[in-house]
């Protein structure tokens, strides 16, 4: 753990009638493991994607190692070295592996003289199945395309494509959701790979044994507000039910002495 | 998968070839098959165009229009005496500036490319009508027509400059960023979005890829009846269509096959050819369109468990 990386500050976002984030705010720090928990529709994914490019906050502003940048499209986000794994893998299912890996980043080259570029299938092909076996991840086949594939598979690719560029930030939005148990270890093992590499991780989870087995810190979202954002330590997680539901109140008032929360916490009503 | 559909499409071809060879003995004289291969080239042109727009779950009804306005302009120009080559530059990239429009629309205006390009291809169409006074314009450049008269070796120019252009819409789509990406935006085009790929210039490409291809229809009609008229390419759009899902590109986007919109427009050309033969009068071939491309449609439901 160590200095703060990512600083997002009184974030709002609106869908139509519908505010999806009102005062969010998020403090990621180097070397950690964040988890983000909420109740349905808090607004979890929208934060996260807000990080990523897809979404543009109406307001706030986000910070990466102290200063302010503009993430206004996904390219944006990936060239600051933030990769989001989906919800649902964000895949093409008529494409193969590979090209949904590099999907967005085709490397190109072109022959000698010639100077028509196009796309170098052997070399993304190789480099496809090197990160695939370094995760120690098995698919037969990196030219099958992505519909064959059963939904690990497929979030193994998902997961693939987020390593492709070596990035800084790593955003999984629930990333262990629709996975048998055995599958959720591996994901679990991973992340702590990732960690100790030196990546951060933002992990969204409705599954508070799983944040606490993985996380270092954790943030509450409710109704679009941050309401609490601090270590695990001393924590159980019927705390943290607690505040998703509830709200702020008693259980956690101890964690406030120790002196890491910051900022709007939401009175207990 | 696929090279067994192609290969179902090829024995289709040769079922109907040999069909017709049975019943007329002219069908498979040399300059009958040249014939077919000539009047494919329109439909197989605007056919390529059409399935990297469908592989984009896209489609393009203004082709027919597209070729009768680009080429009109093109047949002005050089009746005005300007040279051959920017008269065929001027329809290419009118060709490309209305594919660009009906692309606009379709980004821009967040309407259904089946509504953008409808309405399109009645204003294309209109413009057509009303620059030329819905007369024909006659008479163009011997070197235009070469165009259509011209050989190499065996083969009509012609059907050479169409086997080209596939050829290049071929490695365009498998070999470039912008085929990946066209495809993608028609498989999944949120998830495009959220990995980068550019959709709006993407779609916009596309629908000018479309215009060029026909627009170089337009130009080889022109050349072939020496003739340059509102009314050409007038219901090409269906038979591109039946040719392109004929060939194995699903409407429901993510895929482009080339080669077999190749073979799809062949079996259009030949099924018109041998009905011709049989002296099958021409609207019953309209009729012989239209049922093709329903099967066509009906067996890619089928084919893919819908
Ligand atoms: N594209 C959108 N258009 C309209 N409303 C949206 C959109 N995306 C999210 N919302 C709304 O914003 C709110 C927050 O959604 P979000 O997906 O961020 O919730 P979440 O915390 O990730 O929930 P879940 O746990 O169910 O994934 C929800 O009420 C949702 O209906
Ligand atoms: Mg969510």
């Amino acid at each position: 753990m160590g200095d703060t990386l990512v600083r997002m500050d009184k974030i709002a976002k609106r869908f139509g009638g519908k505010l999806a984030l009102r005062d969010a705010w998020l403090e990621l720090r180097s070397r950690e493991v964040l988890g983000v928990v909420g109740d349905n529709g808090a607004g979890k994914s929208t934060l996260l994607k807000v990080l990523a490019g897809v979404l543009f906050a109406d307001k706030g502003t986000i910070l990466l190692r102290g200063s302010p940048v503009a993430i206004r499209s996904p390219r944006d986000a990936q060239a600051l070295g933030v990769e989001m794994v989906y919800q649902d893998f964000a895949l093409c299912p008529n494409m193969t592996v590979w090209e949904n890996v590099y999907l967005g980043r085709y490397v190109r080259t072109s022959i000698r003289r010639w100077k028509i570029p196009f796309l170098a299938k052997a070399a993304m092909r190789s480099h496809v199945l090197e990160i695939l076996h370094e995760l120690g991840i098995e698919l037969n086949s990196v030219n099958e395309p992505v519909r064959c594939l059963s939904g690990g598979q497929q979030q193994a690719v998902a997961f693939c494509r987020s390593l492709l560029f070596n990035p800084t930030v790593l955003l999984l939005d629930e990333p262990t959701a629709s996975m048998a148990v055995l599958e959720q270890e591996k994901i679990l093992a991973l992340i702590r790979r990732f960690r100790e590499r030196g990546k951060s991780v933002v992990m969204v989870t409705h599954n508070l044994n799983e944040l606490f087995q993985v996380a270092d810190r954790a943030l509450v979202l409710k109704e679009g507000k941050t309401i609490w954002c601090g270590p695990l330590q001393g924590l159980t997680p019927g705390d943290l039910a607690h505040m998703m539901f509830v709200g702020r109140s008693e259980p956690c008032e101890h964690v406030l002495h120790h002196g890491d929360v910051q900022g709007n916490a939401d009175s207990p009503d | 998968m696929a090279p067994l559909e192609r290969l179902g499409l090829v024995f289709f071809l040769t079922a109907i070839a040999g069909l017709f060879s049975v019943v007329s003995p002219h069908f498979l004289a040399y300059q009958n098959v040249v014939n077919i291969l000539v009047q494919s080239t329109p439909t197989l042109l605007t056919a390529v165009g059409m399935t990297v727009v469908i592989a984009t779950a896209g489609i393009d009804l203004s082709v027919g229009s597209v070729m009768a306005l680009s080429s009109i302009l093109a047949a002005l120009a050089m009746k005005a005496q300007w040279p051959m080559a920017s008269g065929i530059a001027i329809s290419l990239l009118l060709g490309i500036a209305m594919g660009f429009v009906n692309g606009l629309g379709v980004t821009g205006l967040r309407v259904s490319p089946f509504i953008v390009t409808l309405g399109t291809a009645g204003i294309y169409r209109a413009l057509a009508l009303i620059l030329t006074d819905a007369r024909p314009i006659y008479g163009l450049p011997l070197g235009f027509r070469t165009l259509a008269m011209g050989q190499i070796g065996p083969l009509p120019l012609s059907v050479v400059l169409a086997l080209l252009t596939v050829l290049v819409v071929y490695l365009i789509t498998c070999w470039t960023c912008f085929g990946a990406h066209a495809r993608a935006v028609g498989d999944n085009s949120q998830a495009a979005y959220r990995m980068g790929v550019p959709v709006k210039a993407t779609l916009l490409w596309t629908y000018g890829l479309s215009g060029a291809t026909s627009a170089l229809a337009g130009l080889v009609i022109v050349a072939r009846l020496n003739t340059a008229e509102a009314i050409a390419g007038l219901g090409i759009e269906l038979e591109a269509i039946a040719a392109v899902v004929m060939g194995g590109t699903s409407f429901f986007g993510g895929e482009a096959r080339i080669s077999g919109t190749l073979l799809g427009a062949l079996i259009m050309g030949t099924l018109v050819n041998g009905l011709t033969l049989l002296n099958v009068p021409s609207y019953y071939q309209q009729l012989v369109t239209g049922l093709v491309f329903i099967l066509a449609v009906v067996a890619d439901r089928i084919r893919r468990g819908l």
